[in-house]
């Protein structure tokens, strides 16, 4: 009986791999196991008819599922790589011998126009779009707050202070602030921030400092809110600024 | 009986149908676990924020350089969906100023750190020359002159910076482009 690339040769109890010619002697249990395949080729043989083993003339004896487990893969490793997939143990129901060897697919989209077809491809696809879609409405785009105007301005004492101005959209409000500031800032001789933050209220009557000096373990955060009574009057100058503590 | 299913549902999974109920069904739990996780990161915040600043702020014709320094607090809280946001201007020479406003996160932009509020000022008589009731027209940028009790404003405060420790966060109002300097006092992200 050919299985596969081997040759069973049931009356001497041998399993015979023709590819490289090697022999196997089946002991009782394994001849049982593979004849009984061989008799249901193509069935499912129930575990249970498998693990009473009734050999001729002997007294029938029970196989635990451990051993049979272990005949099964023994049989099959017998076979050559390519017909490995002749015998399939069924979990719980039996082993089956197949006639032919199918190719198995494991994968599901190993063959995707095989296994599926073009529409129902073209379902999923429909669906993940759907999903991305949804998932793409729930996440906005982060819109990180970027200063309109960034001056790095060195004082008289070496010291760098970094200047951010968040202009209200107002690009050309935020550089002459900033030109303003980082000019006063340059005079100082004594500044302890390490960045100054700066933001013009959108009806220009107010403005917001928020200081920072990162020198300290705890970094220490000041903030000073100012009213501006008139825009076109400049009213950050030197005394300005020491009284607010910015400077000094 | 369960032996049935289980040779039912091994032929299934086997076949073309099968597999595609297996796939869409994958897709189902991706998109259940996806809302889930959304709902959990958008309704579960609590935070205190505790923002003070310098304040200066001239009254028509005083000068910058002689108007007495304030000290004003922010106190935001957000408590799920609920907001409140208490303000208090103090002075040496004039009088304390408190005001309330209470309201709803309609909506919270994880993306963007936004929360967007729908907020009533609580009763409060303004006083003559105040200085707060000027500030919190600029801040939410109301141009009427009816702000009063009961007065409702939507408001976006944006979070623009916030530290590794969650101690220290700079919150930015939209769009009145107000900023201020807070302490977190705690963050608390479990229900």
């Amino acid at each position: 009986m050919q299985i596969g690339c081997c040759w069973f040769d049931n009356t001497r109890r041998l399993l015979v791999d023709q590819t490289t010619a090697t022999q196997w002697h089946l002991n009782d249990h394994e001849y049982w196991v593979l004849s009984q395949l061989v008799q249901h080729r193509g069935q499912v043989v129930p575990l249970s008819m498998l693990e009473t083993v009734a050999i001729s003339g002997d007294c029938p004896h029970q196989l635990s599922h451990a051993e049979l487990l272990d005949i099964i893969s023994k049989i099959i490793n017998y076979m050559c790589q390519r017909h490995t997939n002749l015998i399939e143990y069924v979990p719980e129901q039996g082993v089956i011998l197949y006639t032919t060897a199918t190719a198995k697919r494991t994968k599901i989209l190993e063959l995707p126009e095989r296994l599926l077809s073009l529409g129902q491809y073209l379902f999923i696809i429909v669906i993940l779009l759907g999903v991305l879609l949804f998932v793409y409405s729930k996440l906005n785009p982060p819109e990180f707050a970027q200063a309109d105007v960034l001056r790095q301005v060195l004082t008289p004492d070496g010291h760098i202070v970094q200047l951010f101005v968040f202009g209200n959209n107002n690009q050309q409000d935020a550089i002459l602030h900033a030109d303003c500031l980082s000019s006063q800032l340059r005079l100082c001789h004594n500044i302890r921030w390490d960045s100054i933050h700066v933001a013009l209220s959108a009806n220009q009557d107010y403005m917001s400092f928020t200081l920072t000096d990162a020198s300290e373990t705890t970094p220490l955060v000041n903030s000073v809110k100012v009213s501006i009574d008139d825009m076109s009057t400049p009213f950050i100058t030197q005394q300005w600024l020491q009284k607010v503590h910015i400077c000094g | 009986m369960a032996r049935l299913i289980h040779i039912k549902m091994h032929r299934l999974l086997r076949s073309k149908r099968g597999k595609l109920f297996f796939v869409l069904s994958f897709l189902l739990i991706i998109f259940i676990a996806i809302s889930v996780l959304n709902r959990i990161a958008n309704t579960h915040n609590v935070w205190y924020f505790n923002c003070h600043a310098d304040g200066y702020f001239s009254q028509q014709g005083e000068s910058l350089l002689t108007v007495d320094k304030s000290n004003l607090w922010l106190m935001l809280d957000i408590d799920h969906h609920q907001a409140q946001l208490t303000y208090k201007l103090d002075s040496s020479t004039d009088f304390t100023e408190i005001a309330n406003l209470l309201g709803k996160v309609k909506r919270v932009d994880m993306g963007s750190f936004t929360y967007h509020l729908e907020l009533t000022l609580q009763p409060i008589s303004w006083q003559e020359n105040s200085r707060l009731h000027p500030y919190l027209r600029n801040e939410y940028g109301i141009t009427t002159p009816d702000f009063k009790d009961g007065f409702s404003v939507s408001q976006q405060i944006q979070v623009i910076d916030l530290d590794q420790t969650l101690t220290k966060a700079t919150l930015k109002f939209l769009p009145s482009n107000n900023t201020w300097s807070c302490q977190l006092l705690s963050a608390n992200t479990s229900d």
